[in-house]
């Protein structure tokens, strides 16, 4: 165990939240898109976070300690929602169907914003820790100073 | 351990205990590092080093009888010099709030984080005041 463990989990945990809040931003800025490559209007995106070992380990230790081991978090898969997209009356949209209603992204505007916050949050408390352990090394350079 | 000038004389049990105590230090904060990292992983459960209850059994162990050699010609047997304390990581029970079956709350996690470190820094002012006490003894105190 050494100090580049501890800077690596937290640094995972910021590109994690990072990459979350990329996606918030991709589906804020999507909210009306009624046209994507895949066909049909914009689906909403989340990001699934798995918890990964933060360090190289034999099999023995691992074995050993049943995977108690300090874990850093990976994006491991970016998932569409399933949700089925609103159905908004809007006879004068080029993308409505015949019988007038245009399919828009099932996004919840306070839905996101309540993500963005949790996001933020956990983004500063990752900082946060790294700040601890940048203290922490550097009172270890300071013994028999 | 085997050299007594290294093991008794200069640098004694405390500076080793001390340095196994920042190591703990060390390994408890990444410990709540991956606690703080996964705080928005699913089935992630919180684990933290119970380091006061792994300390008393060390004592506890220390505080039994060591053997002692009664005769000249027997052979010399290692003699226990230093506390060893071994924590391994437990893991926390979920409290049941939220629906993701996560049992970190970074609360704890965040209180726990400024606690470990103020603890670590004072260890590491105790075995840099040691190491000083050391060097005055070195240079007589000039």
């Amino acid at each position: 165990m050494d100090f580049s463990v501890a800077f690596d989990i937290s640094a995972s945990g910021l590109q994690a939240q990072r990459l979350r809040m990329h996606l918030i931003s991709s589906n804020l800025a999507n909210i009306q898109s009624t046209r994507t490559a895949q066909g049909g209007p914009y689906r909403r995106k989340d990001a699934i976070f798995t918890g990964s070992p933060a360090q190289p380990q034999s099999f023995g230790k691992i074995l050993n300690l049943a995977s108690n081991l300090p874990q850093g978090v990976e994006v491991t898969a970016i998932v569409e929602d399933s949700r089925d997209p609103k159905r908004v009356y809007e006879p004068g949209h080029p993308d409505a169907d015949p019988q007038g209603f245009v399919l828009l992204p099932n996004i919840s505007l306070i839905e996101e914003m309540v993500n963005l916050m949790a996001a933020t949050r956990s983004y500063e408390a990752n900082a946060t820790v790294i700040d601890a352990a940048k203290n922490m090394a550097l009172r270890a350079l300071e013994i028999g100073r | 351990m085997n050299d007594p000038i290294q093991s008794h004389r200069l640098f004694d049990a405390t500076v080793t205990f001390l340095g196994q105590l920042l190591d703990f230090r060390l390994e408890r904060h990444a410990l709540i590092a991956s606690n703080i990292a996964n705080a928005d992983t699913p089935r992630y459960a919180a684990m933290d080093l119970e380091f006061e209850g792994a300390l008393q059994k060390a004592i506890a162990r220390e505080a039994l009888p060591a053997p002692r050699r009664t005769h000249d010609t027997h052979l010399p047997g290692s003699i226990r010099e230093q506390l060893s304390v071994a924590a391994t990581p437990v893991r926390r029970k979920s409290h049941g709030v939220g629906n993701d079956v996560n049992s970190v709350d970074l609360d704890t996690e965040m209180t726990q984080l400024v606690e470990n470190n103020l603890l670590y820094n004072a260890t590491a002012q105790l075995l840099s005041k040691k190491l000083n006490g050391l060097r005055l003894a070195i240079e007589a105190g000039r």
